[in-house]
């Protein structure tokens, strides 16, 4: 099953990016699926944007170089399981024009203001003014419409994006999409802010598109969901900037109403949070807009899993509405917080990912003497193979980073400690050490490793595979010496 | 094959005991030793746990093969003759005996450390 996955806008990319975390650390998904993201924004320079980018491309080098050369029926595939492939490396019937193969292809060749994208000098008078009236005419910054420089976003302007979002038809991305999409088991899912510019206008006129009897019959009966993302974060005051967001609340309420009766899906997760205390930098995207992860966008990101791992007939006529609550009120959020199935399909996974990480980018390279290491080269390798720094960069430049921003965001998810030893690594419950082999010491993974690794070297002779699957043993054994965790609430 | 390869480095000794009755005992039971110290290093500790299976581990190993086999072989060599003291041909076969001793954990350490998991490169 290919689920054609659109990220509107800076949310689009920042969900992707948790999407992609969740991913990596083998998070309960369909066997069968593959995820095809497409982010729609005009912003090409969006720091989180570029990010996700980033994220995606390590990821898939990494899968590459460690399952897909493989041949081995028994390989598990834990980490890094689902395959994740840009839009332009389908074969697409009737695509006249080649798209590359980044997950955010060119949504338009236009670049420029709003009023050369509407072409007004070529309007007659009549137009113009009536355009006047619609849109304002002035060249300040904080409320530049017509004079707005596209190439940084609609920057919450949705009366801008959803214009230029209604030639999405005629992009070469829309029609090599249309093209790709032939399997009737292919599933489509948005993710969108409500709140911003590029996201609550992308978002009603892609459904519309999608639904619109032109379309062909595989993509009109497809099962489509859609995550929308409500206010969650609060912006620095800026009086230079166009986004304002004392417009959030109202434009939600008015774009709910909205989707309530015309937005027509099988499946609509909406998400949100109060704004914490901590705020996001106003800027209006380009490469500063990077804003910190935060909890709300890994639980959009499940929304996606959620959607994905839903059976064809779980979706009815009506179309059915999720919401996501956890179990209580606090503003730094651990793993009681969540839900039992929240915890099987997504934390628990990530527990694992975590202590992999740990020891690959920190047990490891102070144990290349070793002869696990020896035997996967490490020692010459690490910091040389195209595979080992990938995974490396992934896990050390984004996915520990990524959890300490989590961490460090109001609200917080912190999970975990990731600057101490890997016995307290798990804040909910630290591993008891002492004589006789407790605990998770520097000879338990030294031993474990060893003997995981000799016992390994028949089936996987390619050593990049061979550290995968090693990685998904140890990962394993550390759960084994954590034990069951206690999903009890502590008294606040 | 024993006494060719002490007689080698030593020469002929005047009393026939040593072609006769030591060089081979002290020689089988050299190879033994050796064999039996290299399979404790690669095939027990070393299939076991990441406790002694490094450079440093495996020089002591062999030190201790040495300083066996030089003992051994002066030992070996004053009970068969019922010498009181040692002469300067049982020093220079402890010496020989422990470069052969030397030489067999070299082999065996070659022969033996691919069926280890810990110490699969050593000593390199």
């Amino acid at each position: 099953m290919k689920l054609f996955l659109f990220g509107i806008g800076g949310t689009g990319a920042r969900v992707l990016r948790s999407l992609t975390m969740l991913l990596a650390s083998g998070a309960n998904a369909p066997a069968d699926l593959t995820i095809i993201p497409i982010l729609l924004d005009m912003d090409m320079q969006n720091g989180d944007t570029e990010r996700a980018l980033r994220l995606v491309e390590l990821y898939r080098t990494i899968r590459q170089t460690a399952y897909e050369r493989t041949g081995d029926q028994n390989t598990r595939r834990t980490f890094f399981a689902t395959p994740v492939r840009p839009l332009g490396t389908l074969q697409a019937d009737n695509a006249q024009e080649k798209i590359g193969d980044s997950v955010l292809p060119k949504l338009t060749d236009h670049q420029g203001t709003f009023e050369e994208f509407l072409n007004i000098s070529s309007m007659d008078e009549l137009d113009r003014e009536l355009l006047k009236l619609l849109y304002d005419n002035s060249a300040k910054p904080t409320n530049a419409e017509l004079k707005l420089n596209l190439s940084v976003g609609f920057k919450g302007n949705p009366n801008i994006g959803s214009v230029v979002f209604n030639a999405l038809e005629d992009s070469a991305v829309y029609k090599y999409f249309t093209g790709a999409f032939n399997d009737q088991t292919d599933r489509i899912f948005i993710i969108s802010s409500i709140f911003g510019g590029t996201g609550s206008a992308g978002f009603p006129q892609l459904v519309k598109l999608l639904q619109h009897p032109s379309q062909k019959m595989q993509i009109r009966n497809a099962r489509k969901g859609a995550v929308t993302v409500m206010p969650y974060f609060a912006l620095e005051e800026n009086s230079q900037s166009a986004i304002d967001q004392n417009r959030f609340l109202s434009k939600t309420k008015a774009a709910l109403s909205y989707y309530q009766n015309q937005i027509q899906l099988d499946a609509l997760y909406y998400i949100g949070d109060r704004p914490g205390a901590k705020l996001y930098p106003n800027v209006e995207g380009g490469s500063q807009q990077a804003n910190n992860a935060h909890v709300v966008e890994l639980l959009a990101a499940e929304a996606i899993l959620d959607f994905a791992r839903r059976g064809y007939d779980d979706f009815s006529e009506a179309k059915r509405f999720f919401e996501y609550g956890i179990r209580r009120n606090d503003r730094v959020l651990d793993i009681p917080h969540f839900a039992d199935t929240t915890f099987q399909h997504v934390l628990d996974p990530l527990i694992r990912f975590t202590y992999a990480a740990k020891f690959f980018t920190e047990f490891v390279p102070g144990n290349l003497g070793e002869a696990f290491a020896k035997n996967l080269g490490l020692p010459q390798q690490l910091r040389t193979s195209t595979f080992y720094t990938s995974l490396e960069n992934f896990m050390s430049h984004h996915f520990k980073v990524w959890l300490r921003e989590l961490a460090n965001n109001d609200r917080g998810f912190a999970p975990f400690d990731l600057d101490t030893d890997f016995n307290a690594l798990v804040r909910s419950k630290r591993i008891e050490t002492g004589f006789f082999e407790k605990g998770i010491s520097p000879r338990f993974l030294q031993d474990t490793a060893g003997k995981i690794e000799n016992s390994l070297q028949a089936g996987y002779p390619v050593p990049e595979a061979r550290l995968m699957q090693l990685l998904i043993d140890i990962s394993a054994k550390c759960m084994e010496k954590l034990g069951p965790l206690n999903r009890q609430l502590a008294d606040a | 094959m024993f006494v060719s390869l002490y007689e080698l480095w030593l020469g002929q000794n005047n009393d026939p005991i040593y072609a006769d009755e030591i060089f081979t005992p002290v020689g089988l039971i050299t190879l033994l030793v050796s064999l039996l110290l290299a399979a404790i290093f690669y095939l027990i500790l070393g299939r076991w746990r990441s406790v002694f299976d490094g450079i440093g581990p495996w020089v002591i190993t062999l030190a201790v093969v040495l300083i066996f086999a030089f003992a051994y072989a002066m030992w070996y060599a004053m009970d068969r003759t019922g010498a009181d003291e040692s002469d300067g041909y049982m020093t220079g076969l402890g010496g020989v005996n422990a470069l052969y001793a030397a030489i067999y954990f070299f082999v065996f350490s070659i022969l033996l450390k691919r069926f280890s998991i810990f110490a699969k490169h050593t000593p390199f």
